[in-house]
């Protein structure tokens, strides 16, 4: 086996160019996703009607089909959907017109506000109603109940979930070559077409999702540790 | 001005030709599953009763195959086998299929996300019940069976039911080899139509997919009712 290291060292400021987009990819949707899965997760557990179904269907839809599936949905769909809105069915907007980066971020958005309005909604849950009930006894009003008795002890809850998907999403980034968006994975593989050292180019860029990967979940045990002990919890 | 047409006839007429790409999907799926949870097992094993040695091993490997995505395992293994086997032993792998690489980069990911599960699993039969199945005489084996698979197959099924979903969910990247499963197929049919119907037969695809997870989903909890009779139910 013909294993050349020139070739990875060239590849290394590629794939380390493409950091920034990777980690974009990853952490633009967890917060923003993260918001409007609150919302939903809110929204399912007041029982609101009709919404809670739309979302229903909507979790089920985004959590069933594969990323790559859905970013194609995205990519084609969202053209579609401006030209029915406000152009009478013309075709006035097409692919070319939207921004590659920019669909494979509000895909992103979209996915992970499924899976985290799971992950919240669950979190919301697993907190006692007696907690409610002794602040509703205090005089506390319903927004005051959520923000001072209800969140911070859901946010212990969901955090070893929530950093679980940030990990997975961070993986699942990888796959945004297919709409030709230059991540970490994207640029290894442009570069392995491009000199034909397919093994150098995926071994590498494996190793740099690896070492983020690690350093990621050691941060985020560190912050999960460091939260339980504001909370007063030595769980 | 063309107008953009949404068009569902075209879905319709279409839909039953992608489904006829249901089995590649499919025995991808059970395949990676079987070898998969075997390789999950051997590893959970290894893990609780191997040599100091081994363990190690099986750590380092949990943390390279945690961190590193699929789709680049994926391409790993269709490119890098062949050569790490060619360089080793001079075999060609050139009569390998396509799908014999998918498998066991599916299966190889499978067996360390599984191998927790099983240990995990293994922990939660409670020590009672093994000294028992020493004091009824029973072989390893027979305890393994008897004793051991039916208590933990109830306490690991919803993680297999969400292996199953992710693992039919990463089939979806073989399309890149060129195989022609579900998503592989629609794409063939859009290219034979001048891609003019691109959203469409995404939208076929998406929708197979999607009845696909509710005849998972709805297998898996009648399995649950299944294992679940007779048993106490615990209060947390």
């Amino acid at each position: 086996m013909n294993f050349s290291w020139e070739f990875v060292l060239d590849t290394i400021k590629y794939v380390a160019m493409a950091i920034p987009m990777t980690m974009l990819l990853t952490f633009i949707p967890v917060t923003v996703g993260l918001m409007l899965g609150f919302l939903l997760a809110v929204t399912r557990i007041r029982k609101i009607p009709v919404l809670t179904q739309i979302i229903t269907v909507y979790n089920s839809f985004f959590r069933s089909i594969p990323l790559v599936v859905l970013f194609f949905l995205v990519y084609y769909g969202l053209p579609k959907a401006i030209n029915y809105m406000f152009h009478d069915g013309m075709r006035v907007v097409s692919i070319k017109h939207l921004n590659n980066n920019a669909v494979a971020i509000v895909t992103l958005i979209l996915y992970a506000a499924a899976f985290l309005g799971e992950i919240v909604r669950g979190a919301l849950s697993s907190v006692d109603m007696k907690q409610k009930e002794a602040a509703t006894a205090l005089g506390m009003t319903g927004w005051q109940t959520y923000i001072r008795i209800i969140i911070p002890q859901a946010i212990i809850v969901a955090l070893p979930n929530y950093f679980n998907f940030v990990l997975a999403l961070l993986k699942g980034t990888s796959v945004v070559f297919t709409i030709s968006v230059v991540d970490m994975m994207s640029a290894a593989k442009l570069r392995a077409e491009y000199g034909y050292r397919y093994v150098e180019a995926y071994v590498l860029v494996g190793f740099f999702y690896i070492v983020f990967s690690i350093l990621f979940s050691r941060i985020f045990l560190a912050i999960e540790r460091n939260a339980k002990r504001h909370m007063g919890q030595t769980i | 001005m063309i107008k953009d047409a949404f068009d569902l006839k075209f879905i319709l007429d279409n839909l039953p030709k992608i489904i006829g790409a249901l089995p590649v999907t499919i025995s991808i799926t059970l395949i990676s599953l079987f070898f998969g949870w075997m390789l999950g097992l051997i590893f959970a094993f290894g893990k609780v009763s191997g040599p100091r040695w081994l363990r190690e091993v099986l750590k380092l490997l949990t943390d390279i195959l945690r961190g590193i995505p699929t789709v680049v395992l994926l391409y790993v293994v269709y490119f890098g086998l062949p050569q790490i086997v060619g360089s080793l032993t001079g075999a060609s792998l050139d009569g390998w299929s396509k799908q014999t690489f998918v498998v066991i980069a599916l299966a190889l990911e499978l067996g360390i996300s599984s191998s927790e599960m099983f240990r995990s699993a293994y922990n939660s039969i409670r020590k009672e019940q093994i000294e028992a199945a020493w004091a009824l005489g029973y072989t390893k084996i027979q305890r393994f069976l008897k004793v051991i698979v039916p208590q933990g197959l109830f306490v690991i099924l919803p993680n297999l039911s969400s292996a199953v979903l992710s693992i039919i969910q990463a089939t979806a990247l073989v399309y890149t080899l060129g195989i022609y499963d579900i998503l592989g197929k629609a794409r063939q049919i859009d290219t034979n139509e001048a891609h003019v119907k691109t959203f469409e037969m995404y939208l076929a695809a998406a929708l197979i997919y999607w009845a696909l997870a509710g005849v998972v989903t709805v297998i898996f909890s009648q399995l649950e009712k299944r294992f679940g009779r007779g048993r106490k139910v615990v209060a947390a």
